[in-house]
């Protein structure tokens, strides 16, 4: 009984400190949910060492940052615009002629399927301000994967470049993730969706 | 050549530093600080009473696509946590027809309850089998292949039962949800029509 109560303690203290950004954030971030707590698509938050998808204001996902780098801003709100990776996901397409007849079988192999495993770990999300938010893991990769990648940071710091040279308030922040959540992350992006950042 | 080499070897590495230190350098405002007086306090509370008001507070249904996990939840308190599958995201191509088999995204609502559903076979169907689609609706009606019920969420889309079990948690549906029989039935008694689906 004892053990249940402290168990009980913890898991409302737990759901307690997710939600305590709340009573410390800028009023702003509260103004910026309420917005796109009223839209029907999921958002993205950027926290300092976390993100997090919220759906109707409710948080879905979360997870950690490892580290975060980019100038410190008040917070703001905007939209994907686009996203681009070092690798982009497969697309699987099947020509209906070359299928040969089988019986009926709805089953894919999987190699017939595109899943969050697929995604890849490196991307750049570009907002309708012009922000850049490169995002990777700390995998290794070797040799050949880092030079890709490193390819591909300085296209993105070109293209953040372009949009300052814009006028546009574009800001660049990396983000490192662990493997998962990287993916997890680009398969959930969506054009114009929220971000608060 | 060997100068050349070195020559951009040395700019690339000096592009490759200031890609890196971009973000050090660049920013256009600083985070503004807010006062912690009665008034901001009252402002904050009342956007807090909003922002929770905003939240749905009835039945929904929550469809995570990268994980294939299924919720009903209401308000905070998760109801039902299933395992599912949902679209493939494979593109089938044929002639000037094509079709790509993605669960749709976004905001539905529970539009339709089927018992015992019938599966009216769909042209790519067929064309999957390597079979022609027939003309009419001869053979194309196929029986106890989407379990006991389902849920219509709009657009041609269901919620609804599998042959296929194990592939439940798996992106292998051509856009709708499956779940296992029990999670399936649970849900149908649930949910009245008008229920939201969340799909993310």
């Amino acid at each position: 009984m004892a053990t249940s109560f402290v168990l009980l303690l913890l898991c409302l203290g737990m759901n307690t400190y997710t939600e305590q950004w709340r009573d410390t954030c800028p009023l702003s971030v509260l103004e910026y949910h309420l917005t796109l707590s009223g839209e029907p698509g999921a958002y993205l938050h950027v926290f300092d060492t976390d993100l997090a998808v919220f759906v109707k204001g409710l948080e879905v996902k979360r997870w950690q940052i490892l580290e975060k780098r980019g100038p410190r801003l008040a917070p703001r709100l905007s939209r994907v615009a686009s996203w681009s990776s070092a690798i982009p996901p497969p697309r699987i397409v099947v020509q209906a002629e070359y299928l040969q007849e089988n019986p009926a079988d709805t089953v894919s192999s999987s190699d017939e399927i595109v899943a969050v495993d697929d995604m890849p770990e490196t991307f750049t999300v570009e907002l309708e301000d012009g922000t850049h938010f490169l995002v990777t893991s700390r995998a290794s990769l070797g040799m050949a994967g880092t030079l890709r990648r490193r390819l591909f940071e300085m296209r993105t710091a070109c293209s953040f470049l372009r949009a300052r040279l814009r006028g546009q308030p574009a800001s660049m922040m990396v983000l490192y993730l662990e493997k998962s959540p990287a993916q997890h992350l680009y398969w959930v992006l969506q054009e114009r969706m929220g971000v608060i950042y | 050549m060997t100068r050349r080499v070195f020559t951009v070897a040395a700019v690339t590495c000096l592009l490759v530093l200031f890609a890196a230190l971009i973000p050090r350098f660049l920013g256009t405002d600083s985070p503004s600080g807010e006062d912690d007086s009665q008034a901001v306090r009252e402002q904050r509370l009342k956007l807090q009473k909003r922002l929770l008001a905003a939240r749905p507070q009835a039945l929904f249904i929550l469809v995570d696509t990268a994980s294939n996990r299924l919720y009903l939840r209401r308000g905070e308190r998760v109801l039902l946590e299933a395992v599912c599958s949902t679209g493939s995201g494979r593109r089938l191509t044929s002639g000037d027809k094509s079709w790509t088999f993605q669960t749709p995204r976004g905001q539905f609502t529970i539009s339709s309850k089927i018992s015992n559903p019938v599966w009216r076979k769909p042209d790519w169907a067929f064309l999957e089998e390597g079979k022609a689609p027939p003309k009419d609706n001869r053979g194309r009606f196929e029986r106890d292949v989407l379990g006991e019920y389902a849920l219509g969420f709009g657009d041609g889309y269901f919620i609804h039962g599998t042959l296929y079990t194990r592939m439940l948690g798996r992106n292998v549906t051509h856009g709708c949800i499956r779940l296992a029989s029990k999670d399936l039935v649970q849900l149908t008694r649930s949910v009245p029509l008008g229920t939201k689906v969340y799909i993310f």
